[in-house]
């Protein structure tokens, strides 16, 4: 879970996506998300952010509340809180490509795997088993549930401490 | 080197009457021997604790932080404090607004809190659209204060804010 601090950014992040994803739905699915949805995540965030300020002791309830009504959107929101903490540039023209997905099984007892179509690519968000994976680092030794990206060869590293079970699941987000 | 005159403003929800105000500045100047406060409301007329027979509040030069009990409500301030000779001269002196909004802001804390105990709270168009209302009018207080500090537009909108919160059983 995050913390509340987090689960402020969370919020922040995901009221920008639900009030662009409302009029989508709006136009192509006759409108099945809560209207409100944007508005409401903006004015409880509010609360939470006093509540930080203050540090009042009913935090955890509220960031709580908080962070459920962020809804479908908390996973990306966290990629984009953990990733895109500076803005893209705009290429004239097109060219490059976006967040792209790679999956794979892995080798059992192998602590390693190699998404060649990833190579040079920057890693946003992995999965194994169908569960988040921990801290995404580029460089050292993972340990516990952290994973180490070696963007050059395309490759993920798990802890040697939790190597890959039999046909486990691994999926990757990158750009 | 000269005294660079500042001191900040803050407030908490557990005591929303209280003001507490820090300074903050660098330097000295030997000649000062006493520093004032003077808290300018929106009315033009200025607020001081029960007892104080002056427009201004002494602020002892020993003590880095004070409080001052003076709110019964949401309030927008502009206030200066000045810095002073022992014959009254004025050496250096900041004016600063302020919105004030601990009791508001904790109100809308604990509506909140009410969604977290009982979900159901927010499928009442009058609550959200109450709740939303409170909101705007504390923001409007905000950008008021920060964007022009206009105490009399911030005053404004904190006193509509107020009537919500002091009516929450018509409201909520």
């Amino acid at each position: 879970m995050p913390t509340p601090a987090q689960v402020l950014s969370i919020a922040k992040i995901s009221e920008y996506l639900w009030n662009d994803a409302i009029p989508k739905e709006k136009g192509f699915f006759n409108g099945t998300i809560d209207p409100r949805k944007a508005v409401q995540l903006y004015m409880e965030w509010k609360a939470l952010n006093y509540g930080l300020d203050q540090n009042i002791s009913t935090i955890p309830g509220v960031s709580n509340y908080v962070f459920a009504l962020c809804g479908a959107k908390v996973a990306i929101a966290q990629e984009i809180l953990a990733n895109g903490s500076s803005g893209g540039s705009v290429v004239p023209g097109g060219g490059g490509q976006g967040v792209r997905e790679y999956s794979k099984f892995a080798v059992e007892g192998t602590a390693s795997i190699t998404f060649s179509e990833a190579v040079n690519t920057t890693l946003l968000y992995a999965s194994r088993g169908g569960l988040d994976v921990g801290t995404i680092i580029t460089s050292g030794t993972p340990s516990g549930n952290q994973v180490l990206w070696t963007s050059s060869t395309g490759t993920l590293t798990v802890a040697s401490t939790v190597p890959f079970y039999l046909n486990e699941f691994v999926r990757i987000l990158v750009k | 080197m000269p005294i660079s005159p500042s001191f900040t403003a803050s407030q908490n929800s557990g005591t929303p009457n209280l003001i507490f105000l820090t300074d903050t500045s660098t330097g000295s100047d030997v000649t000062i021997t006493k520093r004032r406060i003077y808290l300018l409301q929106s009315n033009g007329t200025y607020l001081v604790p029960a007892g104080t027979n002056t427009d201004y509040i002494e602020w002892a030069l020993v003590d880095t932080t004070t409080s001052l009990n003076v709110l019964i409500q949401d309030t927008a301030l502009s206030i200066t404090v000045q810095w002073l000779t022992a014959g009254n001269v004025e050496v250096a002196s900041v004016t600063t607004s302020f919105a004030f909004t601990a009791y508001n802001e904790t109100f809308y804390y604990g509506l909140t809190e009410s969604q977290v105990a009982n979900a159901n709270l927010t499928a009442s168009t009058n609550w959200y659209q109450t709740k939303m209302i409170l909101r705007v009018e504390l923001d409007s207080a905000y950008q008021a204060i920060s964007f022009a500090s206009d105490i009399f537009s911030a005053q404004a909108a904190l006193n509509r804010a107020t009537f919500i919160s002091t009516n929450q059983s018509y409201f909520f």
